[in-house]
């Protein structure tokens, strides 16, 4: 029988790939990727203690962050389009020039 | 129920303000000044009513049929809420010139700011832990874009880069610890976390603290806290002047009003488990960033390394708290006001020159002889940087003075001695601006005092700064720097478990 | 049967996860994307909630996936331009190094809560339900978030027009 455990085990399988994927850290572009699969491992939580609790506040959570996961992936695009523009390469490392 | 409207007036008067600049902003033949204006107004009445507010509200939900207790009103909320809409008000008015001496500012840039602005504001209000993500999320993203404002600069795109990988990615731990606290104590109202914590004294909780442990982690990031702080520097000296004024003043105050809530109510029944992390933050913010600050060769380089060390003693104020100090509190807020108001000035003269001086990258050489120009702003920067350095008789002194009270009050002798051995480690980088100023002979002739309103705007600045630090006693019935200490504890007093 | 689709999603999830990450391709790891968003929609279809699933097809697949997949194509990123990922066992054991704390952590947080799912109510997580809650109770967040959408559309608009303007 699938328990809340099951679910959680698996947001927290999916946070950690997340993680992962921001520290490798040379593509822009899957860095945005990266942390979209974070938020996500966060809305599995969410939703699957909104249905242990049999409380609809956790799936309101999930609703909310997938707006908010939204705008920001709308600014952070927008932000990809204007560096490729003007560098033409999404390489982090060509990309940051200021040290630190 | 009018009560409440009237309580709820300034938020929607600067969402409406925002609004209303969006759709201005289409009308082409509009100058600049006349859109800074319009936003000036709009956050003027606000800050006039929530003047009026703090002399009367107590403590309040406002709307509770329709809000929940969600929208929380107290003077704590009010407080926070006149640094920003003063902190922005300065901001806007100072860089006026900054504005119009450059070619990529429009109209949207205000419609920006007046929505972080209502972010922040939001943020001081709410009880309620998604309602702060968001709130944080508004203030932010909002704040990326203003960052990487300048087109023609690199380094602009690069410093909104940074910062919204970073900031994104620190956003999340928030939301992840949100989850891991909503599944222990199955609500994420404030006041919730702390009875479910005094409830279930003896059951197992390492589910509840990891989650507070992931809120804090992005809280310290935001605040530019030690093992988090690297991005401070870069997105300070990239961002536009009136962008890195705004967020070293104001977004800052917003984080601690959340922050306060939180660790004043919530995090007291787990005290012991946290207190040691936050100390040993507290100490690696002072010294890294410490060393940041001397190895900084541009001012607002300098201002901003010089930001963290200024977090790390309201970090040892807070460990105060956790030891049982009675005023650490009020120490911190009354803090952010005295460092409010010095950066202020201190970010608003470069932003002042930037805007005189195309050319000028402002670093320590072209403050050479900085005095013999232009006397009376050189005389503002003095004041700024004692008071930065927490020199006797400016409000800065009695900032540190307060925090150390806290520190001393709990027995932490050492943590106090180490925070004024960083005080005085950070007199070598704050006098070495003054003795360029004063001490070298300048290349240009000596100008004259050029009056307007960013000019007076900075005078006055530097004269609160004296008087909150010795005009006390002089003038009676106005509130100096006792009257602010007082305002900050009744504000406290407010916060309800 | 629950159990046996739950393992599916949470493979396809994971994998998804995966391709993001580790792929050379900008266009594979859309690919990984949209296998994760749709996984994700199952998941939330496995625990009953049809409102978020719902939401999650049209704003995470609808929007965020074909959004991105779309910016992919237009600014046409060639191979060449592709940064190289170069994975040394450097790499790999630093990445490891602070992933395992954090992990372990988690997983420590979480084992201790073998707790079996209440039994779903009716009407549970249904677009009625939901939108009832939604207006009565958590009004609040729901209006602060409208006007992040519309702080972030100006925003986004703010960045790409001036492109535009730049070019002109």
């Amino acid at each position: 029988m699938i328990e809340l455990s099951h679910y959680l085990v698996v947001s927290g399988i999916l946070f950690s790939i997340g993680v992962v994927g921001v520290l490798r850290r040379k593509n822009l572009l899957m860095l945005f990727f990266a942390t979209e699969i974070m938020l996500n491992a966060a809305n599995i939580a969410f939703a699957a203690v909104s249905s242990y609790y049999g409380d609809l506040s956790g799936q309101m959570f999930a609703f909310f962050i997938i707006a908010v996961a939204a705008s920001e992936v709308a600014v952070g695009l927008g932000l990809l389009i204007v560096l490729y523009k003007k560098q033409g390469t999404l390489d982090l490392d060509d990309l940051a020039v200021m040290k630190g | 129920m009018i009560w409440d409207l009237y309580l709820v007036m300034p938020l929607a008067l600067v969402f409406i303000g925002a609004l209303f600049l969006m759709l201005f902003s289409l009308v082409k033949q509009v100058e600049l000044t006349n859109y800074n204006l319009v936003t000036v107004a709009f956050l003027s009445v606000s800050l006039i009513i929530e003047l009026i507010i703090f002399q009367n509200v107590e403590h309040d939900y406002l709307f509770e049929t329709i809000f929940a207790k969600m929208f929380i009103v107290d003077k704590l909320s009010t407080l926070f809420n006149i640094l920003f809409l003063s902190g922005a008000i300065l901001t806007l008015l100072i860089n006026n010139n900054y504005f119009k001496s450059r070619d990529y500012y429009n109209g949207e840039f205000f419609a920006l700011l007046l929505f972080s602005i209502f972010g922040m504001m939001m943020l001081a209000h709410t009880n309620e832990l998604i309602t702060a993500f968001i709130s944080i999320e508004l203030a932010s993203i909002t704040l990326y874009v203003l960052v990487g404002y300048n087109h023609h600069s690199p380094k602009s795109s690069e410093a909104m880069l940074k910062y919204i990988i970073l900031g994104s990615l620190a956003g999340v731990f928030f939301i992840l610890g949100v989850a891991l606290v909503y599944g222990v104590v199955g609500s994420t109202y404030l006041g919730d976390i702390y009875s479910y914590l005094i409830h279930h004294q003896n059951s197992d909780i390492s589910l509840l603290v990891v989650g507070m442990m992931f809120m804090m982690v992005t809280l310290l990031f935001k605040i530019g806290a030690a093992p988090f702080h690297s991005w401070v520097v870069d997105v300070y000296i990239g961002s536009p002047f009136p962008v890195t004024m705004f967020m070293a003043t104001t977004l800052k105050i917003a984080i601690f009003s959340i922050l306060l809530r939180l660790f004043l109510v919530d995090f007291a029944p787990i005290y012991p488990l946290i207190l040691e992390i936050i100390k040993v933050v507290a100490i690696a913010t002072l010294l890294l960033g410490s060393l940041l600050a001397i190895a900084q060769t541009q001012l607002k380089g300098m201002l901003a390394a010089s930001s963290i060390v200024h977090v790390g003693y309201m970090l040892m104020a807070l460990y105060a708290i956790g030891v049982g100090s009675s005023f650490a509190a009020s120490a911190i807020i009354f803090y952010l006001i005295s460092y409010f108001l010095s950066a202020l000035g201190a970010f608003g003269i470069l932003s002042f020159l930037a805007s005189d001086e195309e050319k000028r990258h402002l670093s320590f050489d072209d403050f050479k002889g900085f005095a013999h120009e232009r006397p009376y702003m050189a005389a503002a920067m003095t004041i700024f940087m004692l008071s930065l350095a927490g020199f006797p008789s400016t409000i800065g002194f009695l900032g540190k003075f307060y925090i150390f009270m806290s520190v001393v009050e709990t027995g932490e002798i050492l943590l106090a001695g180490l925070g004024i051995l960083i005080a005085f480690i950070s007199i070598y980088y704050y006098f070495k601006l003054i003795a360029l100023m004063y001490f070298y002979p300048s290349p240009n002739p000596k100008k004259r005092f050029p009056f307007a309103i960013s000019t007076l705007l900075i005078v006055g600045v530097a004269l609160m700064i004296v008087w909150g630090g010795i005009g006390t006693g002089l003038i009676p019935f106005v509130a100096g720097a006792d009257g602010l200490l007082t305002i900050a504890s009744e504000a406290l007093k407010t916060i309800g478990k | 049967m629950e159990s046996i689709i739950f393992f599916i999603l949470a493979f396809f999830l994971l994998s998804g996860a995966i391709m993001i990450v580790f792929s050379k391709e900008s266009l594979y790891s859309a690919i990984g994307f949209l296998m994760v968003m749709i996984a994700m929609a199952g998941m939330f279809a496995l625990l009953h909630h049809s409102f978020l699933f719902l939401a999650q097809i049209l704003v995470g697949v609808g929007a965020v996936v074909v959004l991105s997949i779309m910016i992919i194509l237009s600014i046409n990123l060639k191979e060449e331009n592709q940064p190289k990922q170069n994975i040394t066992r450097k790499n790999i054991l630093f990445t490891t190094l602070i992933i395992a704390p954090i992990a372990g952590l988690l997983l420590y947080a979480i084992a201790k809560a073998p707790f079996a799912f209440a039994p779903i109510a009716q009407h549970f997580g249904t677009i009625e339900t939901m939108g009832k809650v939604l207006f009565t109770h958590w009004v609040l967040p729901f209006e602060i978030v409208s006007i992040l959408l519309l702080g972030a559309m100006v925003g986004a608009i703010v960045l790409s027009r001036r492109r535009l303007h730049v070019e002109s």
